[in-house]
């Protein structure tokens, strides 16, 4: 079974999503919330999450723009390890 | 960036007059040839590359790459293609990545891995396809290169990425081009007269309008200039270019009806089109490399155009189709005497492209792609056998079922499964697709909706459970398995209110079964009913049908009048045309209704009942139906002895086919040959290869019968000869309740068993062997027979006559333990490590029963099972 995570926040003035599964990590910026609320149910619809369970989903709120830059990473480590004992769940 | 932002193309002209692409954008260009697309999509290579954006070229087709490649680029993807480390076939230089993906690994295997590659790549990514036009060349039609586009356009969409996909003009149909039309966010026409007067009107621009947008308008790639045509001269000079010679071979044809229409031509004029009819046999009929060798030894460029008249969509025919097709075609060659009395063919034959269209335009894709997953292989199929149940076809294809209805007009016909795998050596797929009959009857709104839900029925069919497990079992879970059809006119007559055929069934070219010692297998054997085949193909308890051995065809096993009535037909599959369904009558019933000449050869009379009748002044009829004529009927006999022996040698192998045969009032008869394949000769069709330096338990050769299997026991039970010959005699038929007792042990507790007695199983006489009834050991998958001969037990490879046929039936396997160099090895004692569970079974029996009888049970250490037929060689080993 494929697990996919969404990771989604304010960066800054910016609105970003995350998604990241054991085989992708893919980012994506917003200019405004609704707009991101938008792609997120549309994506959640669409075919990449086809037969994946959806693991994580939370609102970040960062303004600190030096950690936002860090929030790749850190969306990708949190996965990861969610990923790594989701069999045991 | 958001979804639908605006992005630059890399003709500002361009952008203007589109309102600019847009994030999420699918641009199909339509061409006249790929030097026009180059106008178009270097400016926006180029600018992908000045914005950072992630490039991908998707290569996939033989024309010239759409962006530059080196010979070095090539050198590295096709490196990369034979990497077993990577995923994909990818390189990456200059900021582009080039991936390419095989289309000879055809349509769903193709369209997933381009899947992999969008899902990889996720959002805003730039995409450039080569044309889609040769995916058409590769897989032979439009439909499936619309169902390409109709899959990954909205993947695409979905993930906010812009894509350049080319397409050739008047190369496709029509409907091909509309559904790619409806289903991209913009679609422009290009037409040229060189390279500095381009011409670009846009047919589809989704979600953007301006009063100028759909007008045409002259691109010059070498300024880059953009100007809507509005000026009556220009609009003259433009509308005198698209109507020039060179853009008037538009046609409404799909390629493949061209290129059929074109070796017409081609063969009319006597050129030779020995190539394009191997192109043919290739497209059309099969992907299996033997059966393909065979078709293109037997077939013709006439007989391709037959077939090809006959099909309705495009794709294969699939492996039943072929296998009939194939096997008339041989004994029209190589026995043109024995064709004379065959029905004609008229079948039609629905192409295997239709069953993906079906799924693709149901939006059952995603669908089909989670059912390929590990984890949704069985999840997802039963849900996918559901939505495929309840799809609608679209007008088109309801058009072609009208007009294959309209042929038929109201007699019966059958939809019969006919899949890429179906029928090939060695994968024969028994029964694990549906068949279903259509009465035909009613208005043809009725009769339309009841073959659309015969089709339905049959495509759904591939993700029934039995069919997923058969699969996997064989290794094909991830081959493409696409259904097509074929749709046979029921053989038969009609009879009141029914319609069935005089007799049918089936024939094997070689017998895995002989009642009697010195009879040839290799000669076959048939197996008959009156009415519909159903009958002789699937196994019922209340009826048998009839045995016959090629070799000697009028031997019956049966010693009795009673055994012959009670191993007889008892009821017949009949087409209700009154009620409107498939079910069965009794033979009293049937006889009624078919005249006397049919009724003659069907019959056997049960003269003593009759005498004794008689005598007491009653004139009565007592009749049992064992096709005795037919059997009788030399002529008959011997032409179906000569076409399993042609289709065997023909195919290389033995086959088993299908048939139904219809008498007349001369005694004359029509064969109708309904199917033929490579005969299965394994129950679970896998190779059987004796195990080596394993605990051989015994090991025997050429003293068994049945079809080549490999499985696991269970459970043993084995009676001692030398304690059974010691046994009273007056008691030693009390052992078949014993035997009983551990058949029940093994069928309630679903224990594959195998059982081992002296000498001869089922006689009267228990001196000879244990006296049991087929119900006594109807669940052991194993009997062998053991040779003692201190006391005079030897095996007779007869199964005891009344229990062959029962034998035959349930497919049991049936060998002997000699005392000769037949038997290699036999460690007896090997049973003796285990405890006898004789005692748990039954506790109240004599002490002298537990020490005869040994039955063990495995528990976890099974046993293991091998039985190869065609080497008569058969070994258990203990693990």
């Amino acid at each position: 079974m494929d697990y996919i995570s969404i990771i989604f926040g304010q960066v800054g003035g910016t609105y970003a999503f995350f998604i990241c599964s054991n085989s992708f990590f893919h980012k994506k910026d917003f200019s405004n919330k609704r707009k991101m609320y938008d792609k997120i149910f549309h994506v959640i619809n669409g075919p990449i999450f086809n037969n994946r369970v959806i693991f994580t989903c939370f609102f970040l709120k960062l303004n600190n723009q030096l950690v936002s830059e860090k929030i790749s990473i850190f969306g990708y480590l949190f996965t990861t390890v969610i990923f790594m004992c989701a069999p045991h769940f | 960036m958001a979804a639908f932002d605006r992005i630059k193309s890399g003709i500002p002209g361009l952008d203007k007059a589109l309102d600019n692409i847009r994030l999420g954008d699918n641009v199909v260009w339509n061409v006249t040839n790929l030097n026009e697309f180059s106008y178009f999509v270097n400016p926006y290579v180029k600018q992908a590359k000045e914005d950072n954006r992630n490039l991908i070229y998707i290569r996939f087709a033989n024309h010239p790459p759409l962006i530059e490649m080196t010979e070095e680029d090539f050198r590295l993807l096709e490196m990369e293609q034979n990497n077993p480390d990577t995923e994909f076939s990818m390189i990456e230089r200059d900021g582009i990545k080039i991936y390419y993906v095989d289309p000879y690994k055809q349509f769903e295997t193709f369209t997933l891995e381009v899947h992999r590659i969008i899902e990889k790549e996720g959002f805003d990514a730039f995409y450039v396809f080569d044309c889609l036009s040769d995916l058409q060349a590769v897989w032979s039609t439009d439909l499936m290169m619309g169902n390409f586009f109709k899959v990954t356009c909205p993947f695409l969409f979905q993930l906010d990425t812009v894509a350049f996909f080319p397409i050739l003009r008047g190369r496709h149909s029509y409907d091909a081009i509309a559904k790619i039309r409806e289903t991209t966010q913009l679609f422009l026409n290009v037409y040229s007269n060189s390279p500095e007067e381009v011409y670009v009107t846009p047919l589809k621009v989704w979600n953007r309008y301006s009063q100028t947008m759909f007008l045409g308008h002259k691109f010059n790639p070498i300024t880059g200039f953009v100007k809507v045509l509005q000026d009556g001269q220009e609009v003259s000079k433009y509308y005198k270019t698209i109507n020039s010679d060179k853009y008037q071979n538009e046609q409404t044809l799909d390629s493949w009806e061209r290129y059929m229409l074109q070796l017409r031509r081609e063969y009319g004029e006597g050129r030779n089109i020995d190539e394009e009819c191997d192109k043919i046999s290739e497209l059309m009929m099969t992907k299996d490399e033997k059966m393909l060798s065979k078709i293109r030894q037997y077939f013709t460029f006439e007989d391709y155009i037959t077939i090809y008249d006959r099909r309705v969509g495009s794709g294969l025919v699939g492996g039943k189709t072929c296998g009939m097709l194939l096997a008339r075609k041989i004994i029209e060659k190589d026995r043109p005497d024995i064709y004379g009395n065959f029905e004609p063919d008229d079948s039609f034959y629905i192409g295997s492209d239709l069953f993906y269209t079906y799924i693709v335009s149901n939006d059952l894709w995603d669908l089909r792609v989670n059912q390929r997953t590990e984890e949704g292989y069985y999840k997802y199929g039963k849900e996918l056998e559901e939505a495929l149940k309840k799809g609608t076809f679209s007008d088109q294809i309801k058009k072609e079922f009208i007009r294959i209805l309209d042929y038929f007009g109201q007699n019966p016909i059958i939809v019969r499964s006919s899949s890429f795998l179906e029928d090939g050596y060695g994968n024969a797929f028994a029964g694990k697709y549906e068949s279903v009959f259509c009465v035909n009857r009613g208005t043809l709104e009725e009769r339309l909706a009841a073959f659309e839900e015969a089709v339905k029925v049959v495509y759904s069919s591939t993700m029934n459970v039995s069919a997923l497990e058969y699969r996997k079992l064989n290794g094909l879970d991830d081959a493409d398995e696409q259904m097509a059809l074929l749709v046979q006119r029921v053989s038969g007559s009609y009879y009141d209110d029914y319609f069935f055929p005089t007799a049918a069934g089936v024939g094997f070219s070689y017998s895995p079964y002989s009642p009697l010692p010195d009879m040839d297998n290799s000669k076959g054997m048939l197996r008959l009913v009156m009415g519909l085949g159903t009958k002789a193909v699937d196994r019922t308890k209340k009826d048998y049908p009839r045995i016959i051995n090629l070799d000697k065809p009028e031997l019956t096993m049966m010693k009795d009048i009673k055994e012959k009535h009670r191993y007889s037909q008892h009821y017949l599959d009949v087409i209700d045309l009154k009620n409107i369904s498939l079910h069965d009558i009794s033979i009293d019933e049937g006889l009624d209704i078919i005249p006397k000449y049919a009724k003659k050869v069907l019959i056997e009379h049960d003269r003593d009942a009759e005498r004794l009748f008689r005598e007491r002044g009653q004139r009565r009829e007592i009749v049992f139906v064992n096709c005795e004529g037919i059997v009788k009927n030399h002529e008959f006999i011997d032409e179906m002895k000569e076409i399993l022996n042609t289709l065997e040698t023909a195919y290389d192998y033995p086959v088993d086919i299908e048939y139904t045969v219809n008498f007349g009032e001369d005694n004359s008869f029509n064969i109708n040959l309904l199917q033929c394949r490579p005969l299965q000769v394994s129950t679970n069709n896998e190779d059987i290869e004796m195990p080596e330096d394993k605990n051989v338990f015994f090991h025997i050769k050429e003293s068994s019968m049945g079809m080549s299997r490999k499985n696991k026991i269970d459970a043993i039970c084995y009676v001692d000869p030398h304690k059974y010959y010691e046994y009273p005699y007056a008691q030693k038929s009390s052992l078949s309740r014993v035997i009983s007792e551990v058949n029940a042990y093994c069928r309630n507790n679903d224990k594959t068993a195998m059982l081992i007695v002296p000498g001869r199983i089922g006689t009267s006489s228990p001196e000879l062997g244990i006296p049991v009834v087929f119900a006594d050991i109807s669940h052991f998958s194993a009997i062998l027979e053991e040779a003692y001969s201190e006391v005079g037990y030897m095996p007779e490879l007869s199964f005891g006559s009344h229990m062959f046929q029962d034998l035959v039936e349930a497919e049991i396997y049936y060998g002997a333990l000699f005392e000769n160099e037949k038997k290699i090895e036999f460690n007896r004692d090997m049973m003796f490590e285990y405890p006898n569970i004789l005692k748990d079974i039954n506790p109240n029996l004599s002490e002298d029963i537990y020490s005869m009888v040994q039955v063990i049970d495995f528990d976890d250490n099974e046993a293991e099972f091998y039985h190869d037929m065609n080497k008569d060689e058969t070994m258990c080993i203990f693990k």
